[in-house]
């Protein structure tokens, strides 16, 4: 099993799957209704910094801070993911 | 203006008519199709911009009267987002709708039409609008709406609402809508999920059955607490029975259902064609730089010292002209007819140089005013601003406030009253709170009005500097207020950055001009009202006096208005008022009520103490030549402007008096009256006390409306008290040399002072604190 990685440790244009959203219920609803959830497909298109990251999903694009970012776990996908 | 009263005009102007409603995300372009809709026809209840509160406006469809509701955005009807989302939340579904229309975004369509799905389930007739068509073809995705329409039971209108496009198909689909309402299918729950449903519903409290609906799926989803013990008893059996049934929580097969239907409309409605990847390119770079950690900071001031700059000096091209030609007809031209008409001289002046004097000091600041708003329509519809808030975020949270503050913050320079409304876009209720109390310290374009005509007077030479400073003291003593009492009265931390940033995108006119209309209806109606009322009130107080026979008409130097400002001297005399200036003093009062008419009243009353024969110029006006004269400004200044554009404030105006005086809307006579009353150093204590001392009226009602009695009653005392300690620290410490005794002495008490405010807001906030943690402590051993 791989250790742990979240969008901290990703590096700018890098792409994503969202493996798991962690804290509690707020933040989980928070992340939900802008479309992070597990399984979503993500690309960091700004950072990530000490500020938090940019990150394009579907659509959009999502300004998070670090304390945000930090919780949001993700496995590694090389190449671009087609769609985002 | 009560909100109430509003309220009313609002149910009786639309009693009775079908009500429609717009409902999506945010940034989906509800505002835009609600112009597009309604036009004009809108009753601006509160300032446009960030929508916050529904709003309503009609329009005709098919010959009949129909009612438009726009709501702010809003992500889920099950929860999470500040109260702006909560507005729209219990309005979708508590309102009397008769027809949700839902915008959503092309470009993003998948996550858009979650709440789709959550709003079939309220089993509201219907109209989808996909929104932005051009947005999705520019990233190589075309709309299937029959397809789109065929799987969701629904009628479906593609739009690019900005420019007008698809408007007649959507009327058409309105139209049948209303005729036969459209119910589509919402994703099936499967029996399980059904059943669990049922048996809350039967247990939840007697509300509308949507509201239950909602209610039961939020508790099945996890994202509310159960009421009691009882319920929670169920609620666990419950979610026990589904998980034995399906071997997955209520709640993973509630969204895992929901979210694939949203995938598999979206995948229906979607297909790709070529991809560009242009807009894409241009977004990466334009962010990189907006972005950055070191240019996202100086390119957000520099934005906002442009617009300042292209409001102040192009307000002035147009400044002269209606200043002169609303002076021409409104006092001059309505003083000859009335004079005409044979009235008394007393009733004349008081409606031509009150009321008419008062409403041409309104009428001059509409161009000023006006492109303030104009430019922060542009920002805001370009996309801009969250991208700034995120630049400002790790700023802003050092000192306890969250990043997208910035956004009313900037909206407060034109006023604070939708600067405070709009801070219901913050989460969390702590950032909130701070947000609001920080506003009226945002420098409003009503307080410029009062700091050029002292600046005239005292700062000749470096005019801008000294208002720049204004402004800028007065963002400092927003963020240090927010510090001090993030430190102290409301502990905690900001809730983390999240925001979406809208695509880029060229603004349109039509949603620009329309926007900054409105804007400016509102501005100049309220301001004039109060304008206008008080022009009366100041004719009436300085004629009146108490004698010793009672209450009497005097000349102005023994009325009312001098008696009680003069009584009032000694509390600002150690910011540098003398005895005789009472008149600032009254202009202080006044200016509670708006800051516009600090000036106004200064104006009023140094005109009275040296009064000309107003009646000479009402009998033989020369309103052809005025009018004539004041058009003749606007190519004048027109030049002015464009050879002062190297002088970005347009504030090298102030070494000419003549133009100064004009756009302060002070006539000479009061600049005189000021130069004798005032020193350099005591106007700019002056100045500083009219920046930081009482919000205006209408602030005042937006606080206790948005935080409550006790946090309005807070403000204005802290306002109040830290403006006339400011003032004070300024002119003693300028004339300490002069008398080091008293001067030290005021000094070292309002320092003390400022320490006993900070020993008492910590001491509430350990109160509060402790207060707080038993009902904590309460619910823990609930739970």
């Amino acid at each position: 099993m791989n250790p742990s990685l979240f969008v901290g440790d990703l590096k700018l244009g890098d792409s994503a799957r969202v493996r798991d959203v962690l804290g509690g219920r707020g933040m989980q609803q928070r992340m939900r209704m802008l479309g992070i959830r597990r399984g979503t497909d993500i690309r960091v298109v700004h950072g990530p910094g000490k500020r938090g990251a940019v990150l394009q999903v579907g659509g959009a694009r999502l300004a998070l801070g670090w304390g945000v970012i930090q919780r949001i776990e993700v496995e590694f996908c090389r190449g671009p993911i087609p769609g985002i | 203006m009560s909100a109430c009263h509003e309220e009313n005009q609002k149910t009786q102007a639309t009693a009775g008519l079908p009500i429609i409603a717009l409902a999506g995300n945010p940034n989906c372009g509800k505002t835009t199709l609600f112009n597009l809709l309604t036009g004009t026809h809108q009753q601006v209840g509160n300032w446009p911009g960030v929508t916050v509160e529904r709003r309503s406006g009609s329009m005709s469809l098919d010959g009949r009267k129909v009612s438009v509701v726009d709501l702010p955005g809003v992500y889920s009807l099950l929860g999470g987002g500040g109260e702006d989302q909560a507005v729209a939340r219990d309005y979708l579904l508590d309102g009397p709708v008769d027809l949700i229309v839902n915008i959503v975004d092309a470009s993003n369509l998948e996550r858009h039409l979650t709440l789709t799905a959550e709003l079939l389930e309220t089993g509201r007739p219907m109209v989808l609008v996909v929104n932005m068509v051009d947005e999705a073809e520019a990233q190589g995705l075309g709309v299937l709406t029959t397809e789109l329409s065929a799987a969701l039971g629904l009628p479906v209108v593609s739009m690019v609402a900005r420019r007008g496009k698809g408007r007649g198909n959507l009327l058409d689909s309105l139209t049948q809508a209303l005729r036969q309402a459209p119910h589509g299918t919402p994703p099936p729950h499967g029996l399980l999920i059904e059943r669990a449903l049922g048996v809350l519903t039967a247990l939840l409290p007697d509300s509308n059955p949507v509201r239950r609906r909602f209610d039961a799926l939020r508790l099945l989803e996890g994202s509310a607490e159960p009421a009691d013990s009882g319920m929670e008893h169920t609620l666990r059996q419950i979610i026990a029975e589904v998980e034995d049934g399906s071997a997955e929580t209520p709640a993973d097969l509630i969204m895992d259902q929901r979210f694939g239907w949203a995938q598999e409309m979206a995948a229906t409605a979607l297909h790709r064609n070529g991809y560009t990847g242009m807009r894409q390119r241009i977004t990466d770079l334009l962010d990189h730089v907006v972005l950055n950690d070191w240019f996202g900071i100086p390119v957000f001031l520099l934005v906002l010292y442009l617009i300042f700059v292209v409001s102040f000096s192009g307000g002035n091209i147009f400044l002269d002209f209606f200043d002169q030609a609303s002076a021409a007809l409104l006092i001059h031209g309505v003083g000859h007819v009335l004079l005409e008409t044979g009235l008394p001289t007393w009733l004349i002046a008081l409606v031509a140089g009150g009321v008419g004097g008062g409403l041409n000091l309104v009428i001059s600041f509409i161009p000023p005013v006006g492109l303030t708003f104009v430019f922060l329509a542009l920002l805001d519809d370009s996309g801009y601003m969250a991208r700034a808030a995120y630049a400002m975020d790790r700023l802003m949270r050092r000192l306890g406030l969250p990043g997208n503050a910035l956004v009313p913050m900037v909206i407060g320079f034109g006023c604070n009253v939708p600067a405070i409304m709009g801070s219901r876009i913050i989460e969390d209720p702590r950032g909130r709170i701070l947000t609001v109390l920080i506003q009226p310290f945002m420098s409003c374009s009503a307080r410029l009005t009062i700091y050029m005509a002292f600046a005239v007077v005292f700062f000749r030479s470096n005019g801008g500097q000294v208002v720049f400073a204004l402004y800028v003291l007065g963002i400092i003593v927003a963020l240090l207020t927010a510090w001090l009492l993030g430190k102290t009265a409301l502990r905690g931390e900001a809730l983390p950055f999240v925001m979406e940033l809208p695509p880029y995108r060229l603004p349109g006119i039509r949603s620009v001009v329309l926007q900054s209309w409105q804007r400016l209806k509102v501005f100049t109606f309220r301001v004039g009202r109060v304008i206008a009322v008080i022009g009366v009130v100041l004719f009436i107080l300085p004629g009146i006096g108490w004698t010793d026979h009672g209450l009497r008409s005097t000349d102005i130097d023994h009325s009312l208005l001098a008696q009680g400002s003069r009584a009032l001297v000694p509390i600002f005399a150690p910011m540098g008022i003398q005895q005789g200036n009472w008149p600032a003093i009254s202009g202080l009062i006044a200016g509670a009520a708006a800051k516009e008419i600090v000036i106004g009243t200064l104006n009023g009353v140094y005109q009275r103490q040296n009064a000309a024969d107003l009646m000479a110029t009402y009998r033989d006006p020369d309103i052809a030549g005025q009018l004539w004269g004041a058009l003749k400004t606007i190519p004048t200044n027109t030049i002015t402007f464009i050879t002062t554009l190297d002088d970005p404030l347009g504030l090298s105006a102030m070494e000419s008096t003549a133009s100064t005086q004009q756009a302060s809307g002070a006539e000479s006579v009061t600049l005189q009256a000021i130069a004798t009353s005032f020193t350099a150093l005591s106007a700019f204590a002056y100045l500083v006390f009219v920046l930081l001392y009482v919000p205006c009226a209408s602030t005042m009602g937006a606080l206790r409306r948005e935080v409550g009695w006790g946090w309005m009653i807070f403000s204005l005392l802290y306002g109040s008290s830290l403006a006339w300690g400011a003032s004070t620290l300024i002119y003693q410490t300028g004339t300490f040399a002069k008398h080091p005794g008293s001067s030290g002495a005021w000094i070292i008490g309002v320092l003390a002072s400022f320490a006993l405010l900070v020993i008492g807001l910590r001491l509430y906030g350990q109160r509060a604190a402790t207060l707080a943690k038993p009902s904590l402590n309460q619910k823990a051993a609930s739970a």
